[in-house]
């Protein structure tokens, strides 16, 4: 693991800069009723007919709520990140890595009480998690890779919605900090994300029969599609007012506008994972 | 159709399993790689969909998801209709 120590404790002095020149974020007693909170064009909705028959207060009153699902997507993302880095913070066979690890776990930490701060100020909470795990058996180190690469897809996906929205000007000044922020944060966790991915990957691969190898791609392949689903929200449709939001879910996800747009998310995940994802190696 | 029905004809398209024997009311949905993990989400939805309101997970042993049985006593009233 010489590489990724190097990595890890060259991330570790970017950490201690970064977060040194970062002040706190300043927090409006109300977000502006007619603020876009979302980039439009990222919007679950966006290019379906029920958009465009959408007022344009109506469109701008939708993005808050998809900016509530986004955060709250990241919140419950995070919070089974810290539980993984926490489990792993005094196990020896993390002893290298504890350090990057722990500011991880505190960048991390951070976000969430971000997410959820504007959750809670301008939406009341934020949206529920239906997510659960279940128990399953893994081979020696497809769970350690698994979890790695599962935090590592979500965090591919969530990076790009964090570089759009910081760099667009029709956002809300808040919303676009936020964003901000956690792209400069993320930018360090993909690199050791996927520096470690690889790592983990060229260690315990080779023990693994065939079988395990199928699964596990299986598992990124499905985990990559259903963190792009989480992006079509019944909590968000509900929220804006849509009579069927479990209809009109089935029918944005398979929109042909929405699988465009989520085309070259599903590819940037797999440009992260070549080794897990690509069915010759 | 009823709720259970609704719940078993969607484990029937969603599995990739080979089910010679049909699936049972009994039959452990995820001990014998029916469902996974991945499903959970969009079974928790479907649920919602049937039963008008929604499912605190937070609340929720996976236990609870063991097999079509335990699903329909933990989440749908004995008279729950489509």
């Amino acid at each position: 693991m010489d590489d990724l120590h190097v990595l890890a404790e060259r991330l570790c002095r970017a950490s201690d800069r970064h977060v040194d020149a970062d002040g706190g974020i300043e927090w409006p007693d109300a977000l502006a009723a007619d603020e876009w909170c979302f980039t439009p064009e990222l919007l679950s909705l966006h290019g379906m007919p029920e958009y465009e028959a959408l007022s344009e207060p109506a469109r701008r009153r939708l993005s808050f709520h998809e900016a509530v699902n986004f955060f709250s997507l990241n919140l419950h993302g995070e919070r089974m990140l810290v539980a993984g880095l926490a489990s792993r913070a005094t196990a020896p066979e993390w002893r290298e890595l504890a350090s990057y690890l722990a500011y991880f776990r505190a960048d991390e930490e951070r976000h969430m009480a971000s997410f959820g701060e504007f959750c809670r100020r301008y939406a009341g909470g934020m949206h529920p998690a239906r997510s659960l795990a279940m128990p399953r058996a893994y081979a020696s180190g497809e769970a350690d890779l698994l979890f790695f690469a599962k935090v590592l897809v979500f965090e591919e996906i969530v990076d790009v919605y964090n570089q759009r929205m910081a760099a667009d000007a029709r956002l809300s000044p808040l919303v676009r900090e936020i964003n901000r922020r956690h792209h400069l944060d993320e930018r360090r966790h993909l690199a050791f994300g996927r520096a470690l991915v690889r790592t983990l990957h060229a260690r315990r691969a080779p023990s693994w029969s065939p079988a395990v190898v199928r699964r596990v791609r299986t598992t990124l392949e499905r985990h990559v599609t259903a963190c792009l689903h989480d992006y079509f929200s019944v909590d968000v449709y509900r929220a804006a007012g849509f009579g069927d939001p479990y209809w009109l879910r089935e029918r944005a996800i398979t929109h042909p506008g929405s699988q465009a747009r989520l085309r070259p998310l599903a590819e940037r995940c797999r440009r992260a994972l070549p080794a897990l994802l690509d069915e010759a190696t | 159709m009823s709720a259970r029905r609704t719940i078993v004809d969607w484990i029937l398209r969603r599995t990739a399993a080979e089910l010679p024997g049909g699936l049972s009311d009994d039959t452990p949905l995820f001990e014998h790689g029916i469902l996974s993990s991945f499903d959970v989400v969009e079974l928790i939805l479907l649920i919602e969909e049937l039963r008008g309101s929604p499912v605190d997970v937070e609340r929720i042993e996976p236990a609870t998801f063991r097999s079509v049985d335990s699903i329909c006593g933990a989440f749908l009233a004995p008279e729950v209709t489509r």
